[in-house]
Protein backbone atom coordinates (compact mmCIF):
# COMPACT_ATOMS: atom_id res chain seq x y z
CA UNK A 1 0.00 0.00 0.00
CA UNK A 2 1.45 3.62 -1.03
CA UNK A 3 0.58 6.07 1.02
CA UNK A 4 0.11 9.10 -1.38
CA UNK A 5 -2.18 6.95 -3.25
CA UNK A 6 -4.03 5.58 -0.12
CA UNK A 7 -4.36 8.97 1.11
CA UNK A 8 -5.68 10.98 -1.90
CA UNK A 9 -8.09 7.85 -2.40
CA UNK A 10 -9.18 8.18 1.01
CA UNK A 11 -9.62 12.16 0.73
CA UNK A 12 -11.62 11.98 -2.16
CA UNK A 13 -14.41 9.36 -0.47
CA UNK A 14 -14.26 12.19 2.34
CA UNK A 15 -15.21 14.74 -0.26
CA UNK A 16 -17.95 12.89 -1.81
CA UNK A 17 -19.56 11.87 1.40
CA UNK A 18 -19.75 15.85 2.84
CA UNK A 19 -21.49 16.50 -0.64
CA UNK A 20 -23.77 12.95 0.02
CA UNK A 21 -25.09 14.55 3.64
CA UNK A 22 -25.24 18.20 2.55
CA UNK A 23 -27.40 17.06 -0.20
CA UNK A 24 -31.05 16.44 1.22
CA UNK A 25 -30.74 20.35 1.92
CA UNK A 26 -30.41 20.79 -1.18
CA UNK A 27 -33.42 22.00 -3.42
CA UNK A 28 -35.34 21.35 -0.02
CA UNK A 29 -38.79 18.87 -0.16
CA UNK A 30 -40.93 17.08 1.50
CA UNK A 31 -38.48 13.83 1.41
CA UNK A 32 -41.38 11.60 2.70
CA UNK A 33 -42.92 11.81 -0.53
CA UNK A 34 -41.93 9.24 -3.05
CA UNK A 35 -41.58 12.12 -5.77
CA UNK A 36 -39.31 14.04 -3.81
CA UNK A 37 -37.13 11.45 -2.09
CA UNK A 38 -37.10 8.86 -5.30
CA UNK A 39 -37.13 11.85 -8.59
CA UNK A 40 -36.04 14.47 -6.95
CA UNK A 41 -39.49 16.43 -7.29
CA UNK A 42 -39.19 16.25 -10.73
CA UNK A 43 -37.29 19.42 -10.84
CA UNK A 44 -34.04 18.40 -12.42
CA UNK A 45 -32.67 20.82 -15.02
CA UNK A 46 -30.62 19.93 -18.21
CA UNK A 47 -27.36 20.56 -16.39
CA UNK A 48 -27.88 18.16 -13.26
CA UNK A 49 -29.67 15.66 -15.85
CA UNK A 50 -26.92 15.80 -18.08
CA UNK A 51 -24.65 14.91 -14.71
CA UNK A 52 -27.10 12.05 -13.20
CA UNK A 53 -27.76 10.49 -16.83
CA UNK A 54 -24.29 10.29 -17.72
CA UNK A 55 -23.04 9.03 -13.94
CA UNK A 56 -25.67 6.17 -13.74
CA UNK A 57 -25.57 5.12 -17.64
CA UNK A 58 -21.90 5.00 -17.90
CA UNK A 59 -21.23 2.52 -15.01
CA UNK A 60 -17.93 1.54 -13.23
CA UNK A 61 -18.83 -1.32 -14.84
CA UNK A 62 -18.51 -0.28 -18.02
CA UNK A 63 -15.57 1.09 -17.22
CA UNK A 64 -13.89 -2.09 -16.14
CA UNK A 65 -15.67 -4.24 -18.28
CA UNK A 66 -15.46 -2.73 -21.57
CA UNK A 67 -11.51 -1.84 -21.08
CA UNK A 68 -11.21 -5.72 -20.26
CA UNK A 69 -13.72 -6.95 -23.28
CA UNK A 70 -11.02 -5.39 -26.00
CA UNK A 71 -8.21 -6.44 -23.99
CA UNK A 72 -9.04 -9.89 -24.03
CA UNK A 73 -11.59 -10.25 -27.48
CA UNK A 74 -10.28 -7.17 -29.30
CA UNK A 75 -11.89 -5.64 -31.79
CA UNK A 76 -15.33 -6.95 -30.64
CA UNK A 77 -15.38 -5.40 -27.29
CA UNK A 78 -15.74 -1.73 -29.27
CA UNK A 79 -19.47 -2.92 -29.96
CA UNK A 80 -20.16 -0.64 -26.63
CA UNK A 81 -19.04 2.44 -28.67
CA UNK A 82 -21.97 1.50 -31.24
CA UNK A 83 -23.94 0.86 -28.81
CA UNK A 84 -23.38 4.32 -26.94
CA UNK A 85 -24.53 6.14 -30.02
CA UNK A 86 -27.91 4.48 -31.12
CA UNK A 87 -29.35 4.48 -27.75
CA UNK A 88 -29.54 8.81 -28.37
CA UNK A 89 -31.79 8.61 -31.67
CA UNK A 90 -33.80 6.06 -29.54
CA UNK A 91 -33.74 8.97 -26.42
CA UNK A 92 -34.72 12.00 -28.33
CA UNK A 93 -37.80 10.29 -30.43
CA UNK A 94 -39.02 7.91 -27.57
CA UNK A 95 -38.12 9.18 -24.17
CA UNK A 96 -40.01 12.97 -23.96
CA UNK A 97 -43.23 11.31 -24.98
CA UNK A 98 -42.63 8.93 -22.24
CA UNK A 99 -41.82 11.81 -19.66
CA UNK A 100 -45.06 13.57 -20.02
CA UNK A 101 -47.43 10.69 -19.69
CA UNK A 102 -45.29 10.25 -16.48
CA UNK A 103 -45.70 13.45 -15.82
CA UNK A 104 -49.42 13.89 -16.42
CA UNK A 105 -49.69 10.58 -14.64
CA UNK A 106 -48.04 11.41 -11.37
CA UNK A 107 -46.25 8.14 -12.27
CA UNK A 108 -42.81 6.98 -10.72
CA UNK A 109 -41.93 3.97 -12.32
CA UNK A 110 -42.64 2.42 -15.88
CA UNK A 111 -44.60 -0.26 -13.97
CA UNK A 112 -47.14 3.23 -12.80
CA UNK A 113 -47.16 3.95 -16.82
CA UNK A 114 -48.35 0.49 -17.42
CA UNK A 115 -51.13 -0.04 -15.05
CA UNK A 116 -52.82 2.96 -16.09
CA UNK A 117 -52.28 1.97 -19.65
CA UNK A 118 -53.49 -1.56 -19.21
CA UNK A 119 -55.03 -1.26 -16.31
CA UNK A 120 -54.13 -4.81 -15.28
CA UNK A 121 -52.16 -5.49 -12.26
CA UNK A 122 -50.80 -8.67 -14.20
CA UNK A 123 -49.11 -6.53 -16.84
CA UNK A 124 -47.47 -3.92 -13.97
CA UNK A 125 -46.00 -6.46 -11.71
CA UNK A 126 -44.71 -8.37 -14.30
CA UNK A 127 -42.49 -4.81 -15.41
CA UNK A 128 -41.84 -4.54 -11.61
CA UNK A 129 -40.96 -7.80 -10.94
CA UNK A 130 -38.88 -7.82 -14.29
CA UNK A 131 -36.86 -4.59 -13.23
CA UNK A 132 -36.07 -5.49 -10.05
CA UNK A 133 -34.52 -9.08 -11.27
CA UNK A 134 -32.41 -7.06 -14.07
CA UNK A 135 -31.49 -4.55 -11.94
CA UNK A 136 -29.90 -6.36 -8.72
CA UNK A 137 -26.97 -8.30 -10.61
CA UNK A 138 -26.41 -4.86 -11.98
CA UNK A 139 -26.05 -3.22 -8.77
CA UNK A 140 -23.80 -5.86 -7.76
CA UNK A 141 -21.59 -5.27 -10.38
CA UNK A 142 -21.37 -1.87 -9.40
CA UNK A 143 -19.79 -3.18 -6.01
CA UNK A 144 -17.63 -5.42 -8.25
CA UNK A 145 -15.79 -2.57 -10.36
CA UNK A 146 -15.30 -1.14 -6.83
CA UNK A 147 -14.03 -4.04 -5.08
CA UNK A 148 -11.49 -4.43 -8.28
CA UNK A 149 -10.23 -0.70 -7.59
CA UNK A 150 -10.06 -1.59 -3.74
CA UNK A 151 -8.10 -4.30 -4.52
CA UNK A 152 -5.97 -2.59 -6.31
CA UNK A 153 -5.03 -0.21 -3.56
CA UNK A 154 -4.31 -3.32 -1.54
CA UNK A 155 -6.83 -2.54 0.92
CA UNK A 156 -9.00 -5.41 2.84
CA UNK A 157 -11.88 -5.82 0.51
CA UNK A 158 -14.93 -6.84 2.69
CA UNK A 159 -14.05 -4.30 5.07
CA UNK A 160 -13.47 -1.36 2.61
CA UNK A 161 -16.71 -2.31 0.39
CA UNK A 162 -18.86 -2.62 3.76
CA UNK A 163 -17.49 1.03 4.82
CA UNK A 164 -18.41 2.33 1.75
CA UNK A 165 -22.15 0.61 1.70
CA UNK A 166 -22.67 1.34 4.75
CA UNK A 167 -22.01 5.07 4.26
CA UNK A 168 -23.80 5.26 0.76
CA UNK A 169 -27.01 3.29 1.91
CA UNK A 170 -27.05 6.27 4.53
CA UNK A 171 -26.87 8.84 2.42
CA UNK A 172 -29.49 7.34 -0.05
CA UNK A 173 -31.39 6.68 2.71
CA UNK A 174 -31.78 10.18 4.38
CA UNK A 175 -31.53 12.30 0.80
CA UNK A 176 -32.39 9.95 -2.18
CA UNK A 177 -31.98 10.88 -5.41
CA UNK A 178 -31.01 14.32 -4.77
CA UNK A 179 -27.89 12.75 -3.18
CA UNK A 180 -27.01 10.98 -6.27
CA UNK A 181 -27.48 13.74 -8.63
CA UNK A 182 -24.88 16.00 -6.78
CA UNK A 183 -22.71 13.31 -6.12
CA UNK A 184 -23.07 12.19 -9.83
CA UNK A 185 -21.56 16.42 -10.49
CA UNK A 186 -18.57 15.84 -8.78
CA UNK A 187 -17.79 12.40 -9.42
CA UNK A 188 -17.87 13.59 -12.96
CA UNK A 189 -15.00 16.15 -12.33
CA UNK A 190 -12.95 12.94 -11.28
CA UNK A 191 -13.63 10.56 -13.90
CA UNK A 192 -12.83 13.37 -16.81
CA UNK A 193 -9.66 14.40 -15.04
CA UNK A 194 -9.06 10.76 -14.82
CA UNK A 195 -9.71 10.17 -18.54
CA UNK A 196 -7.96 12.83 -19.89
CA UNK A 197 -5.28 12.60 -17.99
CA UNK A 198 -5.07 9.01 -19.15
CA UNK A 199 -5.18 9.15 -22.62
CA UNK A 200 -2.60 11.98 -22.76
CA UNK A 201 -0.19 11.12 -20.25
CA UNK A 202 -0.11 7.47 -20.78
CA UNK A 203 0.70 6.91 -24.35
CA UNK A 204 3.08 9.87 -23.81
CA UNK A 205 4.96 7.55 -20.95
CA UNK A 206 4.84 4.13 -23.78
CA UNK A 207 6.00 5.73 -26.57
CA UNK A 208 3.37 7.92 -28.60
CA UNK A 209 0.04 6.26 -29.82
CA UNK A 210 1.71 5.16 -33.26
CA UNK A 211 3.64 3.11 -31.08
CA UNK A 212 1.34 1.77 -28.85
CA UNK A 213 -0.95 1.25 -31.99
CA UNK A 214 1.40 -0.45 -34.04
CA UNK A 215 2.49 -2.78 -31.10
CA UNK A 216 -1.01 -4.27 -30.81
CA UNK A 217 -1.28 -7.31 -32.68
CA UNK A 218 -3.98 -7.08 -35.85
CA UNK A 219 -5.77 -9.56 -34.66
CA UNK A 220 -7.24 -7.38 -31.77
CA UNK A 221 -7.52 -4.25 -33.94
CA UNK A 222 -9.30 -5.25 -36.62
CA UNK A 223 -12.89 -7.04 -36.72
CA UNK A 224 -13.67 -10.34 -38.17
CA UNK A 225 -16.10 -10.78 -40.72
CA UNK A 226 -17.67 -13.47 -39.17
CA UNK A 227 -18.27 -11.57 -36.12
CA UNK A 228 -20.40 -8.45 -38.13
CA UNK A 229 -23.79 -9.93 -37.31
CA UNK A 230 -22.81 -10.06 -33.53
CA UNK A 231 -21.35 -6.86 -33.52
CA UNK A 232 -24.09 -5.12 -34.73
CA UNK A 233 -26.82 -6.82 -32.88
CA UNK A 234 -25.14 -6.70 -29.60
CA UNK A 235 -25.52 -3.11 -30.35
CA UNK A 236 -29.05 -2.49 -31.67
CA UNK A 237 -29.99 -4.99 -28.79
CA UNK A 238 -28.40 -3.40 -25.97
CA UNK A 239 -29.54 0.15 -26.75
CA UNK A 240 -32.99 -1.21 -27.26
CA UNK A 241 -32.89 -2.82 -23.57
CA UNK A 242 -31.26 0.36 -22.13
CA UNK A 243 -33.80 2.71 -21.48
CA UNK A 244 -36.26 0.30 -20.01
CA UNK A 245 -33.73 -0.27 -17.48
CA UNK A 246 -35.60 1.11 -14.27
CA UNK A 247 -32.72 3.66 -13.12
CA UNK A 248 -32.31 4.86 -17.15
CA UNK A 249 -36.05 5.40 -16.41
CA UNK A 250 -35.71 6.93 -12.92
CA UNK A 251 -33.27 9.81 -14.64
CA UNK A 252 -35.78 10.13 -17.48
CA UNK A 253 -38.72 11.03 -15.11
CA UNK A 254 -36.86 13.17 -12.74
CA UNK A 255 -35.95 15.84 -15.46
CA UNK A 256 -38.31 18.59 -15.27
CA UNK A 257 -39.13 18.71 -19.32
CA UNK A 258 -39.27 17.01 -22.06
CA UNK A 259 -36.67 19.73 -23.56
CA UNK A 260 -34.50 18.64 -20.54
CA UNK A 261 -34.32 14.81 -22.12
CA UNK A 262 -34.10 16.39 -26.05
CA UNK A 263 -31.19 18.48 -25.16
CA UNK A 264 -29.42 15.53 -23.13
CA UNK A 265 -30.11 13.38 -26.56
CA UNK A 266 -27.01 15.23 -28.08
CA UNK A 267 -25.32 16.13 -24.50
CA UNK A 268 -25.25 12.80 -23.13
CA UNK A 269 -22.99 11.20 -26.31
CA UNK A 270 -20.24 13.27 -25.08
CA UNK A 271 -19.68 10.42 -22.00
CA UNK A 272 -19.45 8.06 -25.36
CA UNK A 273 -15.89 9.63 -26.53
CA UNK A 274 -15.21 9.66 -22.77
CA UNK A 275 -16.23 5.53 -23.05
CA UNK A 276 -14.21 5.43 -26.38
CA UNK A 277 -10.99 6.72 -24.53
CA UNK A 278 -11.19 4.06 -21.86
CA UNK A 279 -11.53 1.40 -24.38
CA UNK A 280 -8.26 2.26 -25.79
CA UNK A 281 -6.58 2.13 -22.16
CA UNK A 282 -7.22 -1.54 -22.99
CA UNK A 283 -4.06 -0.98 -26.18
CA UNK A 284 -2.27 0.43 -23.74
CA UNK A 285 -1.88 -2.02 -21.02
CA UNK A 286 -1.49 -4.61 -23.83
CA UNK A 287 1.60 -2.71 -24.73
CA UNK A 288 2.48 -2.01 -21.53
CA UNK A 289 2.47 -5.24 -20.57
CA UNK A 290 -0.19 -5.36 -17.50
CA UNK A 291 -1.08 -9.23 -16.87
CA UNK A 292 -4.60 -10.27 -15.80
CA UNK A 293 -4.99 -10.54 -12.13
CA UNK A 294 -5.71 -13.80 -10.49
CA UNK A 295 -8.68 -12.73 -9.08
CA UNK A 296 -10.28 -10.24 -11.27
CA UNK A 297 -8.98 -11.26 -14.63
CA UNK A 298 -9.36 -8.69 -17.34
CA UNK A 299 -11.14 -6.51 -15.31
CA UNK A 300 -8.13 -5.49 -13.35
CA UNK A 301 -6.08 -4.37 -16.43
CA UNK A 302 -7.07 -0.38 -16.10
CA UNK A 303 -6.73 0.06 -12.25
CA UNK A 304 -3.19 -2.06 -13.18
CA UNK A 305 -2.35 0.38 -15.86
CA UNK A 306 -3.11 3.63 -13.53
CA UNK A 307 -0.69 1.99 -11.29
CA UNK A 308 2.01 1.11 -13.41
CA UNK A 309 2.29 4.06 -15.20
CA UNK A 310 0.90 7.04 -13.20
CA UNK A 311 2.60 8.45 -10.09
CA UNK A 312 1.42 7.24 -6.69
CA UNK A 313 -0.60 10.47 -6.05
CA UNK A 314 -2.24 10.46 -9.52
CA UNK A 315 -2.96 6.86 -9.31
CA UNK A 316 -5.17 7.46 -5.75
CA UNK A 317 -7.24 10.03 -8.12
CA UNK A 318 -7.60 8.01 -10.48
CA UNK A 319 -8.63 4.76 -9.00
CA UNK A 320 -11.09 6.85 -6.42
CA UNK A 321 -12.59 8.08 -9.71
CA UNK A 322 -13.25 4.92 -10.89
CA UNK A 323 -14.58 3.35 -7.84
CA UNK A 324 -16.78 6.77 -7.07
CA UNK A 325 -17.79 6.21 -10.17
CA UNK A 326 -20.20 2.84 -9.32
CA UNK A 327 -21.50 4.89 -6.35
CA UNK A 328 -23.80 6.73 -8.59
CA UNK A 329 -25.00 4.17 -10.52
CA UNK A 330 -25.44 1.99 -7.21
CA UNK A 331 -27.90 4.30 -5.91
CA UNK A 332 -29.93 5.34 -8.85
CA UNK A 333 -30.42 1.29 -9.14
CA UNK A 334 -31.31 1.05 -5.68
CA UNK A 335 -33.27 3.66 -5.69
CA UNK A 336 -35.56 2.80 -8.93
CA UNK A 337 -35.64 -0.86 -7.98
CA UNK A 338 -37.00 0.37 -4.34
CA UNK A 339 -39.53 2.40 -5.96
CA UNK A 340 -40.50 -0.35 -8.17
CA UNK A 341 -41.10 -2.54 -5.06
CA UNK A 342 -43.07 0.31 -2.80
CA UNK A 343 -45.32 1.02 -5.53
CA UNK A 344 -45.83 -1.58 -7.62
CA UNK A 345 -45.66 -4.76 -5.75
CA UNK A 346 -46.07 -3.08 -1.71
CA UNK A 347 -49.02 -1.21 -2.34
CA UNK A 348 -50.20 -2.95 -5.34
CA UNK A 349 -50.67 -6.09 -3.68
CA UNK A 350 -49.11 -6.51 0.00
CA UNK A 351 -50.81 -3.33 1.29
CA UNK A 352 -53.36 -1.86 -0.94
CA UNK A 353 -54.58 0.95 1.26
CA UNK A 354 -50.92 2.20 2.33
CA UNK A 355 -50.34 5.76 3.03
CA UNK A 356 -48.11 7.70 0.46
CA UNK A 357 -45.58 8.23 3.65
CA UNK A 358 -45.66 4.61 4.14
CA UNK A 359 -44.35 4.10 0.39
CA UNK A 360 -41.70 6.23 0.86
CA UNK A 361 -40.69 4.61 3.68
CA UNK A 362 -40.67 1.05 1.71
CA UNK A 363 -38.35 2.58 -0.76
CA UNK A 364 -36.29 3.99 1.84
CA UNK A 365 -36.15 0.86 3.28
CA UNK A 366 -36.17 -1.73 0.45
CA UNK A 367 -33.45 0.05 -1.25
CA UNK A 368 -31.56 -0.34 1.98
CA UNK A 369 -31.93 -4.01 1.13
CA UNK A 370 -31.24 -3.91 -2.20
CA UNK A 371 -27.55 -2.29 -1.24
CA UNK A 372 -27.04 -4.74 1.43
CA UNK A 373 -28.17 -7.75 -0.91
CA UNK A 374 -25.39 -6.89 -3.66
CA UNK A 375 -22.58 -6.32 -1.51
CA UNK A 376 -23.63 -10.10 -0.02
CA UNK A 377 -24.18 -11.19 -3.36
CA UNK A 378 -20.42 -10.32 -4.75
CA UNK A 379 -18.71 -11.10 -1.71
CA UNK A 380 -20.39 -14.68 -1.49
CA UNK A 381 -21.23 -15.64 -5.52
CA UNK A 382 -18.42 -16.00 -7.95
CA UNK A 383 -18.35 -12.94 -10.12
CA UNK A 384 -18.59 -14.56 -13.40
CA UNK A 385 -22.34 -16.03 -12.21
CA UNK A 386 -23.27 -12.03 -11.39
CA UNK A 387 -22.02 -11.23 -14.77
CA UNK A 388 -23.81 -14.20 -16.35
CA UNK A 389 -26.97 -12.74 -14.22
CA UNK A 390 -26.79 -9.49 -15.88
CA UNK A 391 -26.40 -10.69 -19.33
CA UNK A 392 -29.81 -12.36 -19.04
CA UNK A 393 -31.14 -9.55 -17.14
CA UNK A 394 -30.71 -7.62 -20.58
CA UNK A 395 -32.36 -10.02 -22.37
CA UNK A 396 -35.27 -10.03 -19.50
CA UNK A 397 -35.79 -6.25 -19.57
CA UNK A 398 -35.91 -6.13 -23.19
CA UNK A 399 -39.06 -8.35 -23.14
CA UNK A 400 -40.64 -4.95 -21.30
CA UNK A 401 -40.78 -3.00 -24.60
CA UNK A 402 -43.64 -3.94 -25.71
CA UNK A 403 -45.69 -3.00 -22.50
CA UNK A 404 -43.64 0.16 -22.22
CA UNK A 405 -42.10 1.76 -25.54
CA UNK A 406 -44.68 -0.10 -27.52
CA UNK A 407 -47.37 1.42 -26.16
CA UNK A 408 -46.69 4.73 -25.72
CA UNK A 409 -46.86 4.20 -29.74
CA UNK A 410 -49.51 1.45 -30.65
CA UNK A 411 -52.87 2.10 -29.59
CA UNK A 412 -54.89 -1.41 -29.50
CA UNK A 413 -52.74 -3.48 -27.51
CA UNK A 414 -54.13 -6.25 -26.14
CA UNK A 415 -52.92 -6.63 -22.14
CA UNK A 416 -53.69 -10.88 -22.64
CA UNK A 417 -51.46 -10.98 -25.46
CA UNK A 418 -48.63 -8.37 -23.59
CA UNK A 419 -48.53 -10.64 -20.89
CA UNK A 420 -47.87 -13.72 -23.62
CA UNK A 421 -45.25 -11.68 -25.69
CA UNK A 422 -43.37 -11.62 -22.48
CA UNK A 423 -43.65 -14.91 -21.53
CA UNK A 424 -42.46 -16.22 -24.88
CA UNK A 425 -39.86 -13.51 -25.20
CA UNK A 426 -38.48 -14.50 -21.86
CA UNK A 427 -39.30 -17.75 -22.12
CA UNK A 428 -37.34 -18.48 -25.26
CA UNK A 429 -34.68 -16.51 -24.07
CA UNK A 430 -34.15 -17.99 -21.14
CA UNK A 431 -33.88 -20.98 -22.76
CA UNK A 432 -31.30 -20.42 -25.23
CA UNK A 433 -28.86 -18.78 -22.73
CA UNK A 434 -29.43 -21.82 -20.80
CA UNK A 435 -28.02 -23.97 -23.11
CA UNK A 436 -24.77 -22.24 -22.80
CA UNK A 437 -25.12 -22.10 -18.86
CA UNK A 438 -25.77 -18.07 -19.18
CA UNK A 439 -22.10 -17.62 -20.45
CA UNK A 440 -22.73 -16.28 -23.98
CA UNK A 441 -24.60 -13.30 -25.20
CA UNK A 442 -24.21 -14.35 -28.57
CA UNK A 443 -25.96 -17.57 -30.42
CA UNK A 444 -25.75 -18.59 -34.42
CA UNK A 445 -29.10 -19.60 -35.65
CA UNK A 446 -29.50 -21.32 -39.02
CA UNK A 447 -32.12 -18.83 -39.82
CA UNK A 448 -29.58 -16.32 -39.60
CA UNK A 449 -27.07 -17.87 -41.97
CA UNK A 450 -25.37 -19.33 -38.71
CA UNK A 451 -24.24 -15.76 -37.56
CA UNK A 452 -24.00 -15.32 -34.27
CA UNK A 453 -26.48 -12.63 -33.16
CA UNK A 454 -27.78 -11.48 -29.73
CA UNK A 455 -29.88 -13.74 -28.04
CA UNK A 456 -31.97 -10.55 -27.28
CA UNK A 457 -33.19 -9.45 -30.58
CA UNK A 458 -34.86 -12.50 -32.47
CA UNK A 459 -36.62 -12.82 -28.15
CA UNK A 460 -38.04 -9.68 -28.47
CA UNK A 461 -38.54 -9.93 -31.55
CA UNK A 462 -40.99 -13.46 -31.22
CA UNK A 463 -42.52 -11.25 -28.20
CA UNK A 464 -43.41 -8.71 -30.62
CA UNK A 465 -44.95 -11.02 -32.96
CA UNK A 466 -46.99 -12.08 -30.44
CA UNK A 467 -48.14 -8.98 -29.18
CA UNK A 468 -48.91 -7.82 -32.83
CA UNK A 469 -50.50 -10.78 -33.93
CA UNK A 470 -52.67 -11.82 -30.53
CA UNK A 471 -53.63 -8.32 -30.21
CA UNK A 472 -55.13 -8.30 -33.63
CA UNK A 473 -56.82 -11.67 -33.06
CA UNK A 474 -58.31 -10.89 -29.61
CA UNK A 475 -59.79 -7.67 -31.74
CA UNK A 476 -61.31 -9.83 -34.67
CA UNK A 477 -62.16 -12.24 -32.05
CA UNK A 478 -64.51 -10.20 -30.22
CA UNK A 479 -66.12 -8.47 -32.74
CA UNK A 480 -67.14 -11.55 -34.17
CA UNK A 481 -68.59 -12.87 -31.07
CA UNK A 482 -70.62 -9.24 -31.14
CA UNK A 483 -71.93 -9.69 -34.10
CA UNK A 484 -73.18 -13.85 -33.37
CA UNK B 1 -38.41 26.90 -39.28
CA UNK B 2 -40.47 25.70 -42.42
CA UNK B 3 -42.22 21.94 -41.35
CA UNK B 4 -40.29 20.83 -44.38
CA UNK B 5 -37.11 21.79 -43.41
CA UNK B 6 -37.78 20.21 -39.57
CA UNK B 7 -39.06 17.54 -41.12
CA UNK B 8 -35.88 16.95 -43.36
CA UNK B 9 -33.92 17.59 -40.48
CA UNK B 10 -35.02 15.10 -38.36
CA UNK B 11 -34.23 12.27 -40.87
CA UNK B 12 -30.44 13.62 -39.28
CA UNK B 13 -31.45 11.30 -36.66
CA UNK B 14 -31.55 7.96 -38.71
CA UNK B 15 -27.76 8.47 -39.10
CA UNK B 16 -26.57 7.64 -35.21
CA UNK B 17 -29.01 4.80 -35.51
CA UNK B 18 -28.70 2.93 -38.87
CA UNK B 19 -24.56 4.06 -39.35
CA UNK B 20 -22.90 2.26 -36.49
CA UNK B 21 -25.10 -0.69 -37.12
CA UNK B 22 -24.31 -1.15 -40.61
CA UNK B 23 -20.53 -2.70 -39.52
CA UNK B 24 -19.13 -4.19 -43.00
CA UNK B 25 -19.26 -0.14 -43.78
CA UNK B 26 -16.30 0.52 -40.79
CA UNK B 27 -15.45 -2.45 -40.18
CA UNK B 28 -11.43 -2.26 -42.38
CA UNK B 29 -8.51 -0.46 -41.33
CA UNK B 30 -7.75 1.58 -43.98
CA UNK B 31 -7.43 4.78 -44.63
CA UNK B 32 -6.26 5.40 -41.48
CA UNK B 33 -6.00 8.87 -39.56
CA UNK B 34 -2.28 9.10 -38.36
CA UNK B 35 -1.92 5.71 -36.26
CA UNK B 36 -5.71 5.20 -35.44
CA UNK B 37 -7.30 2.32 -37.56
CA UNK B 38 -10.71 3.16 -39.91
CA UNK B 39 -12.44 1.10 -37.50
CA UNK B 40 -11.74 3.22 -34.25
CA UNK B 41 -11.57 6.93 -35.81
CA UNK B 42 -14.80 6.20 -37.79
CA UNK B 43 -16.76 5.36 -34.85
CA UNK B 44 -15.04 8.51 -32.34
CA UNK B 45 -16.20 10.79 -35.43
CA UNK B 46 -19.35 9.18 -35.29
CA UNK B 47 -19.69 10.45 -32.25
CA UNK B 48 -19.23 13.94 -32.91
CA UNK B 49 -21.75 13.54 -35.89
CA UNK B 50 -24.28 12.40 -33.34
CA UNK B 51 -24.09 15.29 -30.94
CA UNK B 52 -24.39 17.81 -33.91
CA UNK B 53 -26.75 15.96 -35.95
CA UNK B 54 -29.13 15.58 -32.69
CA UNK B 55 -28.33 18.91 -31.90
CA UNK B 56 -29.78 20.19 -35.07
CA UNK B 57 -33.22 18.49 -34.50
CA UNK B 58 -33.37 19.92 -31.60
CA UNK B 59 -32.98 23.49 -32.74
CA UNK B 60 -35.22 23.17 -35.50
CA UNK B 61 -37.86 21.52 -33.18
CA UNK B 62 -41.20 21.98 -33.30
CA UNK B 63 -42.03 24.30 -30.12
CA UNK B 64 -44.92 24.30 -27.67
CA UNK B 65 -44.93 20.90 -25.53
CA UNK B 66 -43.22 22.45 -22.53
CA UNK B 67 -46.35 23.66 -20.82
CA UNK B 68 -46.44 23.93 -17.54
CA UNK B 69 -48.13 21.44 -14.65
Amino acid sequence: VNGAELGVFCALFFVITLIGLYSSRWRRGDLNLLEEWGLAGRRLGSFVTWFLQGGSLYTVYAFVAVPAHVYGAGALGFFSIAYALVIYPVSYVVLPRLWRVARDGAHVTAADYVQARFQSRTVAVLVAVTGIVATMPYIALQVYGIEVCVAQLGLPVEAALAVAFVILAGITYVAGLRSAALIAVAKDVLIWGTVIMAVVYIPIHLGGYGHVLHSVPAAKLELDSHLYASYATLALGSALALWLYPHALTGTFSASGADVIRRNSFLLPIYTAMLAMLALLAYMALVAGVQPSHHYGANSIVPDLFEQTLPPALAGFALAAIAIGGLVPAQVMSIAAANLFSRNIYRALLRPGASDAEVTSASKLSSLVVKVGAVVFILVVPATYVVNFQLAGGVWILQTLPAVFLALYARRLDRRAIVLGWAVGTGWGTYVLAQTGFDEATRSFAVFGHESVYVGLPAVALNLAVVLGGSALLRIGARLRARY
Amino acid sequence: VPRSLRSLARLLLLIPFVLPLVVPLYARTHPRLGPFPFFLWFQFALVAVTVLGIGLVFLLRERGDERPR
